[in-house]
């Protein structure tokens, strides 16, 4: 799937990589986060405090939603104050519910919650908005930004004018296996004018065409 | 609610009939069967009982053992693989042909009727364990591998919770089996002390009475259907939360 892959992920920024479905963005990333070891040789230079939300917002159903953002702590990471993490996504109200009486942004946020209550250096986003609608997209979008610089965040998506929206960086994969087309410097100021927004989208496109 | 209504109405009604064409040493007709109840409620209620803690005891057994082999299963692919036949065989093997020798074993009583309920019902408990551990998303199992969660981790956190919903169902099936299995084994294993209601079944049927005979199948099929309702209860109050039910 990949050969000596090199990729810059500058610390403290939003790495956006884009690219066309099947071409193997999403097996990088867990391949970053070590979910998925190598089949052959190693992976290094990736900070060891990981956080990972996934497309789907993977919570325990039978959990309630401070149970579920209290499970890395369970599972022996060291880690912050739950209700901290939970604040921080703006679901302290909730904190008793199940994942089945929250709405698909609120679960999106408790996901991201559970990610950031271990205190991560890097966060891996798999197609975090991709099944959301445009508001609560631009709510968990504002969530992620205001990590930044603190946090290194690797978001994997296929929607190229959200990349263009949020990255510091887009990178634009093909493959497989898989390669580097496009490294652009985006820029760190946010929000973005749309018609910035529409520059980048049109310069990753040209060379992705 | 109303067609179910109308069709037990329906079918009890042509019941009647017949049992009013053939006469009551063929087919004993609802009054007769109700009658046969009231003579014999002392040993009914006994048999009931008696049948009734055979099977759970079966079914603790079934679910003890079926876990337990789901988990190992799951656990180790070699010993998924050394259980195979073994799963298979229990399946398999014909319980009224093996119920002889266990009363050869165990003896007249309690424990024949407990050992085959229990080998009715372990297959659809290993089975839906076996099913049920495998249940979680992939994404869930990524995230336990993040945290670098041992197995024993994850199968307690992840994969047993996952697999309860999918557990308890197959419980419901496993239910109706275990009562059969355990009323084979009463057919076999039992000589009316005490009495059970497979006892009963073969005792009423050779003594030609059949109103008994019926009785003892109505108290035996009720027996199935409390057990499929309680599991089912279970089921919903313990499992539907989580998924908005």
């Amino acid at each position: 799937m990949l050969e000596a892959f090199d990729l810059d992920l500058p610390r403290g920024q939003l790495s956006a990589i884009v690219g066309r479905s099947g071409c193997g963005k999403s097996s990088l990333l867990r391949l970053l986060a070590g979910v998925r070891p190598p089949d052959r040789g190693t992976v290094s230079g990736v900070p060891s405090r990981r956080g990972f939300v996934f497309q789907d917002p993977a919570l325990l159903p039978w959990r309630s939603l401070r149970e579920n953002v209290a499970l890395p702590g369970q599972l022996g990471v060291d880690t912050e104050a739950v209700d901290a993490a939970i604040a921080r996504v703006g679901l302290a109200d909730h904190a008793d519910k199940l994942p089945a009486e929250l709405s698909g942004g609120q679960r999106m946020r408790a996901s991201l919650a559970r990610a950031l209550v271990s205190r991560p250096e890097i966060l891996f986003l798999d197609e975090p908005f991709a099944a959301l609608d445009g508001a609560t997209r631009r709510d968990l979008a504002s969530i992620v930004a205001a990590l930044l610089p603190g946090v290194t965040v690797v978001m994997v998506t296929h929607d190229l004018a959200d990349a263009a929206r949020l990255a510091d960086r887009v990178v634009l994969v093909d493959g497989p296996p898989l390669r580097v087309v496009l490294d652009l410097p985006v820029g760190s100021e946010r929000p973005r004018a749309p018609s910035e927004v529409a520059a980048v989208v049109a310069r990753v496109e040209a060379v992705g065409a | 609610m109303r067609y179910t209504l109308l069709a037990l109405l329906g079918g009890m009604g042509a019941w009647w009939a017949l049992a009013l064409w053939t006469g009551p040493l063929l087919l004993p007709s609802p009054p007769e069967v109700l009658t046969a109840a009231v003579e014999n409620t002392e040993r009914l209620l006994q048999g009931t009982v008696y049948t009734s803690l055979a099977t759970i005891g079966a079914l603790g057994i079934a679910t003890f053992l079926g876990v337990a082999a789901a988990i190992l299963a799951w656990w180790s692919p070699e010993a998924s693989r050394a259980i195979l036949p073994y799963t298979v065989l229990v399946q398999v093997v014909p319980i009224v042909a093996i119920a002889p020798l266990l009363v050869v074993w165990l003896g007249y009583g309690t424990g024949v009727a407990t050992v085959t309920g229990a080998i009715a019902a372990f297959f659809p408990v290993y089975s839906a364990c076996a099913t049920g551990l495998r249940a979680p998303s992939q994404e869930l199992v990524d995230l336990f591998a993040l945290y670098r969660a041992s197995r024993a981790a994850e199968l307690r956190w992840l994969r047993l919770p996952a697999a309860l919903p999918v557990l308890l169902s197959g419980l419901r099936t496993a239910g109706g089996l275990a009562v059969i299995g355990a009323i084979v084994g009463e057919f076999v294993g039992s000589n009316g002390f005490p009495v059970s209601l497979g006892y009963l079944v073969v005792y009423a049927a050779r003594s030609a009475n059949l109103g008994l005979c019926f009785a003892a199948i109505f108290a035996a099929a009720l027996l199935a259907l409390l057990l499929h309702a309680g599991i089912g209860a279970i089921e919903r109050g313990a499992v539907g939360r989580w998924y908005g039910r």
